[in-house]
């Protein structure tokens, strides 16, 4: 109490102030007015704490953290801790705190009540919090099944029954010891007072620590009903911007809210984190300090509930300068707009013969013929390029290559389906894009299936998903972005999905049927058996089905309100998804990487980017050839591989087209489509209904289609590709067809021809020379082509698509 | 899509290489911290860790019928007794029956664990997925499809031997296909080969002077697309060397090549006549791996098809029926244990004796065992009782498994099962997660730290397993 008091006195004297960063130019900090957040201080019991955000505005009504620069006076009633804005309550009363920084103040009101009233712990909400900010429950530590040594907690504390037994029944009691709470394993073991394998994780003098021992001392008390956690509200949100020239930190503060309308500051008990750590960090206290320029999510964490900011850090480049490149559509101006942000500049335009070469591998799979490659890049005409990209877009060749990806995700393959039903399968799905079948009407289509198989295509989806789980996983992962799998077992340890969320989604389908057909051999009718329920195994509770605020009539298929739900327009993910796995198909990585793992902790690239397109592909009726011809047509896509001084290190904005390998399919046509010249089609990988699985096409990456998962797809390169592309079967067997078909040519001509069928392009004179000189000095001319040739498909410029 | 190319991968294997150092001595502490960990897993820890640079295991699929080989119960019910007699071998404290006659003359370098079990309702009976088991030494049945020990090997300690791939599966047996590589990248799987029949690494159609002329031609054309600072085309011109490497190197093909050696050698392995090599010159190759510097080997063959053992028609271990047979198995009334040959005839016990102990013998001549841990493995036991067909079903609660080189103890007999050979009856008892976890610690990978999929879900390897600490010495 005397304690109390004195600290009262001193503090009505002391102003706090944290000394000015030494780099801050203060010209450059000029401010036309200051912010303070919350607008009024309200502190209830002497445990209740608030962490204060001031921001100053320039004269450009730019935005930036002041809170560690500017002046805090504090009151009689509050302590504010130096050099971080973070408070707590000294005695009872009203009053105000005044901010102020370069002459401008603010005056934010006070309330304190009940100071000396220390409130009980609450182990739902404060005990539960601290055991994920601290990392106990994670899943590599005692959050892992079983958990680690000999305390089990659940993932994020999803399952608070379980903690609740660990910590009070565990290892003989020993984890809690109310009358010696100081000797308990859970203090003990993380202070490492006693060795922990987990290394230090608490620390005697802050909050987390002192929560615990506290609840310990307490009693251990679990409250029977606590008031449920409404979400909560991260300061500042949204888009924001770090300017390092400007500051190189910004505070977060987080509040949660309650169902009893409590709402309380859990700065310091919520977890926070960023997805790139080299962009910028955050501290356990909601403190982010800019490294380089960059974009990073900062995500927090409390309880089941994660929010996330997106965060660009902008550093000045010596030297930059925006070139001012011109826009062809929204597609330009958004990917300028970024790069113009963050200081990078566009490379040039590609040649015409990377636009054709990557153009006909992107829309038909397939290297261009010599002929197409020659006629294009003599054509004089300004609109060659967007007429060739209408052309492609209108082949057959289009439709089965689009439609690979799509019958990747849908797991056609031969172990689910005979050769036949395959077959039937895929082209029902060629079908949908060689009409341009709006997108959402196809993924409805699939969704409310029924009947038999044999008549209904769309029904295999089923037949090949089978278990209901794994249809809501499907769905889920596929059209949302969603790896709710994480789901099944615990709360998704890095988004907002909980137990029952999934069981939500699985009950959306867990009418379907399928019914073999035992007079039809093989044949299979997707039947709704009505009224079957779905519960989370680990409550038993029965889940409504998702969405699970529609009303539905009894004898409604279920899937028609969750289709009509997942695409609508206003849906935040169906969109976005589809757009995104258009994007990577073009540009070898997507807006969200990976592509199919959507969640506010994983941000985009370019959000804004990603968001209208998602807009347009919803506004054109979700047509899909709609969305690639104004990417097709933009000068992103149409970029150089070769950077500038200005965007070398930029790996995914846009500024340049970054190489990478053919996919197994492509690169097993490309060579046949060398040696062989023009094919059949049905002799071509990227046009077939079911994959082959060649040990050649399993090299490169073609996936068995086992999972609804995109990476099951590899693309990076390996060691068993170089022995394919050296010494398979394959290539030896084209590259002597190949031979047949160059030897053709005369000895001056035979580069010319094979560097149009390779890379659609005409040889240097070097590149002439050296083909030449190879030939004439050879004693066998045959053997002679056969040597290029083989080299020629080793060689980066025809492996890679550039 | 994630971006992943060989220079990021070796990068973040280091880095985890260092946490993992430094996470032993944690690890250890926390363990003895809470009074859970018995002493001696500690010691074993601190001295057996890492002791072992390569590993070669032979996985003898089927089931082997424990009681008839390493456990012998001489005294048991003479209905449902081994008709093989017990011997003494060269190790006072082990007795094996009259099958493993040549090995017993081994056993002072060899480990038996008679108390291994395989309790895995989800598992069981099951040969897919008991083999899959063996090959990654963690319970296949979680959400995610675990990859091979050898391919998890390969992927954090790399390669010895630049020239040869650094996980070869000889692949003829029959569950070989349940070799996986799960989520790792491609070039960490199994380097599959069938009867040592290697495909791939011998140049074809082309001999070595016209494909260095080739690879000098490609060197002056590879001009169009320069790989710079990108690393993935960095990466692949990486693997396009060390493809040629394999390719043109004498020593790879060697490696495999099981018929120069001496006829002193082979008869280590095997007699020489010409329809008695098989499985011996199978064993002799792991040999020959591991002396070539491959990583991780595993031998998974069983005796071919042929006229000359009629009715053999797929020899494994998997003798439901007449067991005792002296040709086939294939009886009226008879089924799931069709197509075997008896245990006591030649395809069975007394090829896998001799081949064994050759390569016991052969390993320790040439000092291999000093940092090579030799795994003698089976996915589970035969039952103790004789079923009607005069065979021995699946048996999960006790079985055996032998261990030698790297430090494990010769001479040894752990653990210790009831008089029919039924049930485990010494206090440890030991899973196919903690042969897995054995493997690893060997080689000094930390099995408590997690690795991570492409979606950076957190794995833990041989899940819940814990080294057998007396394979430490």
């Amino acid at each position: 109490m005397n304690r109390n008091l004195l600290l009262t006195i001193a503090a009505t004297l002391i102003v706090c102030s944290a000394p000015l960063p030494s780099i801050a130019d203060t010209t450059k900090n000029l401010v036309t007015a200051i912010e303070v957040s919350p607008k009024s201080i309200q502190l209830t019991g002497k445990r209740a704490r608030t962490q204060l955000l001031v921001t100053g505005v320039d004269q450009d009504g730019r935005r930036f953290d002041l809170t560690r620069t500017a002046t805090i006076a504090s009151s009689d009633l509050i302590e504010v801790e130096k050099a971080s804005g973070y408070v707590r309550p000294l005695r009872d009363g009203e009053g105000e705190v005044v901010v102020s920084y370069q002459g401008h103040t603010v005056k934010v009101p006070v309330h304190v009540a009940q100071a000396e009233h220390l409130q009980p712990i609450s182990f739902r909400t404060e005990v539960l919090a601290v055991l994920t900010k601290q990392g106990c429950n994670s899943g590599s530590c005692h959050g892992k099944p079983n958990g680690r040594g000999a305390l089990e907690l659940s993932l994020n504390a999803f399952d608070p029954v379980l903690d609740q037994r660990s910590l009070v029944r565990g290892a003989f009691v020993r984890f809690t010891e109310p009358l010696v709470p100081e000797q308990s394993l859970l203090l003990k073991k993380p202070t490492l007072r006693i060795p922990h394998g987990g290394g230090k994780r608490l620390r005697k003098n802050e909050q987390p620590y002192e929560i615990l021992r506290q609840w310990i001392e307490e009693g251990c008390h679990v409250e029977t009903d606590p008031p449920k956690l409404v979400g909560i509200d991260v300061e500042p949100a949204g888009e924001q911007l770090l300017r390092l020239s400007q500051t190189k930190t910004q505070q977060f503060r987080v509040v949660a809210r309650y169902s009893d309308g409590n709402a309380r500051d859990v700065t310091r008990i919520a977890t926070w984190t960023v997805s790139h750590e080299d962009v910028a960090k955050v501290n356990a206290n909601g403190l982010v300090s800019g490294q380089r320029r960059g974009q990073v999510a900062v995500s927090v964490r409390f309880l089941e509930d994660v929010e996330s900011v997106n965060l660009t850090v902008v550093e000045e480049v010596p030297g930059y300068q925006w070139s001012n490149p011109p826009a062809a559509n929204l597609v330009d101006r958004l990917v300028h707009e970024k790069l113009k942000q963050l200081q990078y500049l566009p490379s040039d335009s590609c040649d015409d013969s990377v636009f054709i070469r990557r153009i006909s591998l992107d829309i038909r799979g397939l290297l261009p013929t010599s002929a197409e490659a020659k006629t294009f890049l003599d054509d004089r005409s300004k609109d060659k390029r967007s007429k060739l990209i209408d052309k492609y877009l209108g082949s057959p060749e289009h439709a089965a290559y689009w439609s690979l990806k799509l019958a990747d995700l849908l797991r056609i393959n031969r172990e689910n389906l005979s050769a036949e039903k395959a077959t039937a399968f895929s082209s029902w799905v060629r079908s949908t894009v060689e009409t341009n079948a709006p997108y959402d009407q196809f993924v409805r289509d699939l969704l409310v299936s029924k009947g038999k198989t044999s008549q209904n295509q769309p029904a295999n989806f089923y037949r090949v998903i089978g278990e209901t789980k794994m249809v809501a996983e499907t769905v889920a992962q596929v059209f949302m972005g969603s790896r709710i799998m994480c789901a099944q077992c615990h709360n998704h340890p890095y988004e907002k999905w909980t137990q029952d969320n999934y069981y939500q989604i699985a009950a959306a389908f867990h009418e379907v049927d399928p019914v073999p057909q035992k007079k039809q051999n093989d044949d299979l009718e997707i039947k709704l058996t009505m009224g079957r329920t779905m519960a989370n195994p680990r409550t038993g509770i029965v889940q409504k089905p998702w969405p699970t605020d529609v009303q539905r009539s009894d004898g409604e298929d279920r899937r028609i309100a969750f289709s009509n739900w997942l695409t609508s327009a206003k849906n935040p993910y169906f969109a976005r998804v589809a757009v995104n796995r258009i994007w990577a198909n073009l540009f070898g990585h997507g807006l969200v990487e990976p592509i199919d793992d959507f969640r506010s902790s994983n941000p985009a690239v370019n959000n804004k980017l990603l968001n209208e397109l998602a807009a347009e592909f919803a506004k054109s009726g979700f047509d899909r050839r709609h969305l690639l011809r104004l990417i097709l047509n933009s000068h992103t896509y149409q970029r150089s591989d070769k950077t500038n001084e200005f965007n070398a290190t930029d790996e995914s904005l846009g500024s340049h087209t970054i190489v990478r390998l053919l996919s197994a399919e492509q690169i097993q046509d490309a060579v046949q489509m060398l040696c062989n010249g023009p094919t059949d089609l049905k002799d071509l990988m990227t046009q077939q209904s079911y994959p082959h699985l060649t040990s050649f096409l399993k090299a490169f990456g073609q996936p068995e289609r086992k999972t609804a998962c995109a990476c099951e797809r590899r693309d990076e390169v390996s060691l068993d590709q170089a022995l394919q592309m050296m010494n398979s079967r394959l290539v030896r067997d084209r590259v002597s067809i190949g031979a047949r078909r160059f030897a053709k040519e005369a000895d001056e001509t035979v580069a010319e021809a094979i560097y149009l069928a390779a890379y659609s392009r005409r040889p240097t004179d070097r590149e002439k020379k050296t083909v030449l000189d190879f030939i004439t000095s050879s004693d066998d001319r045959n053997r002679a082509i056969e040597d290029i040739i083989w080299s020629i498909l080793n060689t980066n410029e025809f492996i890679f698509q550039h | 899509m994630a971006r992943n190319v060989g220079h990021s991968i070796s990068r973040s294997t280091n880095q985890r290489d260092l946490s993992r150092r430094s996470f032993i001595g944690l690890s250890m502490a926390g363990l003895a911290g809470l009074g859970i960990a018995p002493n001696i897993e500690a010691a074993a820890l601190a001295a057996g860790r890492g002791q072992a640079k390569q590993v070669l295991v032979i996985f003898e699929q089927g089931g082997i019928s424990h009681t008839d080989t390493w456990d012998p119960k001489p005294t048991k019910n003479s209905v449902h007794r081994s008709p093989f007699e017990t011997i003494q071998t060269a190790a006072p404290d082990i007795r094996f029956t009259e099958l493993l006659s040549r090995t017993a003359k081994v056993a002072d370098k060899l480990s038996v664990v008679r108390c291994m079990r395989q309790p895995k309702p989800n598992v069981g009976n099951s040969h897919p997925l008991g083999s899959q088991f063996i090959f990654s030494g963690t319970d296949p049945t979680g959400p995610i499809t675990m990859p091979d020990m050898g391919s998890v090997v390969s992927q954090l300690l790399g390669t010895p031997a630049r020239h040869l791939p650094a996980y070869v599966l000889e692949g003829s047996g029959e569950q070989s296909k349940e070799s996986r590589l799960g989520f790792l990248p491609a070039s960490h799987k199994a380097f599959k080969i069938h009867h040592a029949k290697v495909e791939g690494l011998k140049l074809e159609g082309i001999d070595a002077k016209r494909f260095r002329k080739r690879r000098d031609l490609l060197a002056n054309l590879n001009i169009g697309l320069l790989s710079g600072d990108r690393e993935e085309v960095k990466a692949m011109e990486s693997f396009a060397n060390q493809a040629d490497e394999m390719l043109t190197n004498p020593a790879t093909l060697a490696a495999f090549d099981i018929g120069n050696e001496p006829d002193s050698v082979k008869q280590l392995y095997h007699p020489l006549e010409n329809d008695r090599t098989h499985r011996g010159s199978m064993y002799l190759m792991g040999r020959k791996l591991i002396e070539s510097g491959v990583r991780f080997v595993c031998i998974n063959t069983q005796w071919p098809s042929s006229g000359k053992w009629p009715g053999g028609s797929n020899m494994n271990w998997d003798h439901h029926d007449a067991i005792y047979s002296n040709h086939h198995t294939n009886i009226r009334g008879g089924g799931a244990g069709a197509g075997r040959f008896g245990i006591g005839t030649w395809p069975m016990m007394p090829s896998t004796d001799w081949a064994f102990s050759g390569l016991i013998t052969d390993m320790a001549q040439r000092g291999l065992l000093e940092e090579t841990l030799v795994c003698f493995v089976t996915e589970f036991g035969r039952t103790p009782k004789i079923n009607e067909r005069q065979g021995r079903d699946h048996w999960v609660h006790a079985f055996s498994m032998i261990f030698a080189g790297a430090g494990v103890p010769g001479g040894q007999v752990i653990g210790q099962t009831d008089v029919d050979g039924a049930y485990v009856t010494s206090p440890m008892a030991y899973t196919v997660e903690d042969y897995g976890a054995t493997v690893f610690a060997k080689l000094g990978i930390d099995t408590a730290e997690p690795i991570h999929t492409p979606a950076d879900r957190p794995i833990f390897l041989a899940k819940g397993g814990r080294f057998i600490p007396e394979l430490f010495s």
